[in-house]
């Protein structure tokens, strides 16, 4: 490629350019030269030829300018002709001399002023923007809404319904895939195709919200914003009121009594905070709200009380619930002292959650500083009693420094409730179920880590009672229970764990469709006799699904099996509880964090490791009896009737051991995903909470090894992970 | 000159509600040879299988995006001079910008009245013709 290559392509847009009949740069052409221009800018580029690049690269400036109406076309035309010919002789410089000896400064100077100044036609921001300041923004005027067409209208109603339900449902695959640029595409299109049509039949102010929603969308799929679940509610609220609108419209057509206008300016202002990335305040929560968790009243009786509040003459809620005696003036006021405090609530900061897990890093590396310092002999030695004071003083405030940095990172588990909470809703709406959703312990800690973590198999769970859970309104009463169905969400803390309850009271399981299936399945023998609670773990076995039709809710492949080695990997506890015909009640427990491990310190030679406790079913030193061994590599260990196969530690890291016979040494008995085995290590040396390090990308793919962490004498003990050690030892 | 009113125009948008906005507008200025596709993939079927003479096509389509059409239309040896009218929510200046480059006749913003639109449609048949 060299300069004459160059020139001729300028040349020749020279030539189309001035063959033109009228002083105007038609679109088509204004396309041709646009790429001629890049392709242009693009050779120049790699030439060196700086002026012919920043030439060509304002001339598309002023092209675009031209196509998008801001410029005057005369005047574009007139600075382009300069522009060309001014190209060509800077071309024509390159080609002769290989360089340019003029400047080009003069015309980028006035390009620049031609581009800047204010154009003569209407810019296109101000074609769209003006029938949005005649509006008001906040309520949609009635009479103006009012079109001519009627059958056009109609047609929107009921085409703009159809397209805002398909909102709905692609938000909930959003809500599972944030990052799924397809589901925003999917959401974006209906709003965009709303507005368009809205601003043709003069629908101001659905126009402005869902054009509103799309520029939010727009961000998000440029990743200008997050996808989190409070822009999630946010997509959704703006939605309901669209639709809100829309209905009112169609009442209005239908010359139905006109309800209430809508007043779009709460959820206006709300887009707008988030399109600027500031925080998305929440709605401050309804008197109605506040009570019912309060427990003052219940969910029926607000229902009833706010109806009873709208008959003329209106009155506000709290008057109604007290005159009504539902309520005290004392609760009622208290209630409204707390919506109060919430709209004024700025007694938190957020920080970014990366300088939390550096400062958490930091204090675990404090506490075993300190705990190195406390074991030093050399200090031991000196006897000087006030050193030794100071030191256990300074013990006792890194644990306390440790114990109140690890709370900083949690969050109550509300916001993931909330989520799931609307997942039930939506669910049990496509599904023609009624249910209700009870949750308590909203307000129970747990590590922000965690939060995402447990949030896919807690889907899966609810997906699962709305599912197969719960019954059709019809089955229920037929069943004598009450139409709605509830599905009680719980969360409280146990024994440095989170254990959450997902209940329902549907149908329960069905013990002998469980057998018969695992029968079929050749899980368990017919002859075998299993307590209920067995038979209801079954469910939890790979492949096993007794729902008859597979929906697009649950069944799509993924089985509560499936959950349950997610609930395992995140060191968490699962398990079913369920009577036939009452209800099934799921219950997880998850360790609060994943930062910190309960660990049993397990020596091999010289060399010490730790093992997961949550894996530990026994520690055994057996009789010589109950070892057996087949000609060939197979070890077995008796375990109170189980033959389980023993894992050799020091093999399988390849390590001279202290002992090397069973019946000497200590068998720790282990569970694994699937099975269970007997890892033969030398000795035990006890118990310890150890924070959890990475080894780092190179070391991230070592089987039988999850992490490190640095004991209490300063040492470094590798964390062992069971499943690993099995395949292991598997694989030998 | 005049336009021929007996162009066959194609209207191409996913909201039927807009197709029925659109042919109303045209209606208006004497355009009644119409035919209607929902995405760019059906248009490319009718462009195919019957003369048309003009295409109306929004940006923001499911299956098919205007500009995908567009780009098939024009890198069609038998469509390729095909007049070809962008409609956009606003003028976005980089979508503008792409529809011009991939070859777009004109584009036009929405809303428009009955006569944006003859002039643009105008405009178009009279520079083919010129």
């Amino acid at each position: 490629m060299d300069y004459a290559e160059l020139r001729r392509e300028i040349d020749e847009m020279a030539s189309s350019f001035l063959f033109l009949e009228k002083k105007e740069i038609e679109i088509p052409l204004a396309g041709q030269f646009l790429n001629q221009l890049e392709d242009v800018t693009k050779r120049a580029g790699t030439l060196g030829a700086e002026e012919v690049k920043r030439l060509a690269g304002a001339l598309s400036q002023l092209l675009e300018k031209v196509i998008l109406e801001g410029v005057d076309a005369e005047k574009g035309y007139g600075l382009f002709e300069r522009g060309i010919v001014l190209l060509q002789a800077v071309a024509d410089g390159y080609c002769n001399a290989g360089r340019y000896d003029g400047s080009i400064d003069g015309f980028m100077g006035e390009l620049a002023l031609g581009l800047g100044v204010p154009p003569e036609a209407e810019p296109v921001g101000a074609q769209t923007a003006a029938p949005a300041a005649e509006a008001s923004p906040g309520a949609e005027a009635a009479g103006k809404d009012r079109v001519q067409d009627e059958s056009l209208l109609k047609d929107f109603i009921t085409e703009g319904l159809e397209y805002i339900g398909e909102i709905e449902l692609n938000i909930l695959n959003l809500e599972q895939e944030p990052d799924n640029k397809d589901y925003i595409n999917a959401i974006f299109r209906p709003f965009h195709s709303v507005k368009g049509v809205a601003s043709f039949l003069n629908l101001d102010g659905i126009r402005m919200l869902a054009h509103d929603l799309e520029t939010l969308l727009d961000k998000a799929r440029n990743e200008a914003l997050a996808v989190t679940p409070e822009l999630i509610d946010l997509i959704l609220d703006g939605s309901d009121t669209l639709k809100a609108m829309i209905g009112r419209l169609r009442d209005d057509l239908e010359g139905r009594e006109a309800t209430e206008l809508i007043d779009t300016s709460d959820i206006v202002r709300r887009i707008k905070l988030a399109e600027q990335g500031g925080d998305l305040p929440k709605e401050p929560k309804k008197l109605g709200t506040i009570l019912v968790e309060e427990g003052v009243i219940n969910e029926d009786e607000l229902q009833e009380a706010l109806e009873r509040s709208q008959i003329p003459p209106p009155r506000k809620l709290g008057q109604t619930l007290i005159s009504e005696g539902m309520a005290s003036p004392k609760d009622v006021s208290r209630a409204l002292r707390k919506q109060a405090q919430q709209v004024t609530d700025s007694n938190t900061i957020r920080v970014d959650i990366k300088k939390l897990d550096d400062l958490i890093d930091m204090v675990g590396e404090l506490v075993i500083t300190q705990s190195m310092i406390r074991q030093s002999a050399a200090l031991q030695n000196l006897g000087d009693r006030k050193i030794v004071r100071d030191i256990s003083q300074l013990e006792s405030i890194t644990s306390e420094l440790q114990r109140s940095s690890t709370v900083l990172r949690m969050i109550p588990i509300k916001q993931t409730f909330q989520r799931m909470s609307r997942l039930v809703r939506d669910l049990s709406k496509n599904s023609g179920k009624l249910v209700n959703v009870l949750t308590v312990g909203e307000d129970t800690e747990i590590d922000r880590n965690m939060v995402d973590e447990i949030y896919n198999p807690l889907v899966h769970m609810i997906r699962n009672a709305v599912d197969h859970g719960m019954e059709m309104p019809e089955d229920r009463i037929k069943a004598g229970k009450p139409e709605k169905g509830t599905i009680k969400l719980k969360a409280f803390h146990r024994g440095g764990n989170i254990v959450i309850e997902i209940s329902d009271d549907g149908r329960g399981l069905s013990r002998e469709k469980i057998r018969q299936k695992a029968v079929k399945n050749g899980l368990i023998a017919s002859s075998d006799t299993l307590t209920d609670q067995e038979v209801n773990r079954l469910i939890l076995l790979p492949g096993f699904s007794t729902a008859e039709k597979i929906t697009d809710v649950s069944g799509r492949g993924v089985g509560m099996d499936v959950v349950k080695s997610a609930v395992e990997k995140l060191r968490g506890k699962m398990d079913i509880q369920s009577t036939e015909g009452k209800g099934t009640t799921f219950v997880t427990g998850f360790p609060l964090t994943m930062a910190i491990i309960d660990g049993m310190i397990v020596k091999v030679g010289s060399e010490r490791y730790i093992l997961p406790t949550v894996a530990i079913r026994q520690l055994i030193r057996p009789e010589r009896a109950a070892y057996n061994c087949i000609v060939g590599e197979a070890e077995t260990i008796d375990v109170m009737g189980r033959l389980l196969p023993l894992v050799r530690l020091h093999k399988l890291f390849d390590i001279e051991p202290a002992s090397r016979n069973p019946w000497e040494a200590t068998l720790v008995v282990m569970e694994g995903e699937k099975r269970s085995k007997c890892l033969l290590v030398d000795e035990i040396l006890g118990k310890e909470e150890v924070v959890i390090k990475n080894l780092g990308e190179s070391l991230k793919r070592i089987k039988g090894v999850s992490g490190g962490a640095i004991l209490g004498d300063g040492n470094v003990g590798l964390i062992l992970d069971p499943e690993g050690l099995f395949e292991m030892a598997e694989a030998n | 000159m005049d336009v021929n009113k007996n162009l066959k125009i194609l209207i191409v948008d996913d909201f039927a509600t807009m197709r029925k906005v659109i042919r109303n507008l045209l209606k208006q200025g004497g355009f009644e040879n119409v035919a209607e596709a929902e995405d760019g993939m059906a248009a490319l079927k009718v462009l195919k299988s019957q003369p048309v003479d003009f295409v109306i096509s929004d940006w923001n389509m499911p299956n098919m995006s205007g500009l995908e059409l567009l780009k098939a239309v024009r890198a069609d040896e038998e469509l390729k001079e095909m007049p070809f009218l962008m409609v956009t929510a606003e003028a976005l200046k980089d979508n503008v910008v792409a529809a011009v480059k991939a070859g777009v006749s004109n584009y036009i913003v929405k809303p428009f009245t009955a006569e944006v639109l003859n002039e643009k449609i105008e405009k178009i048949v009279k520079s083919l013709a010129a």
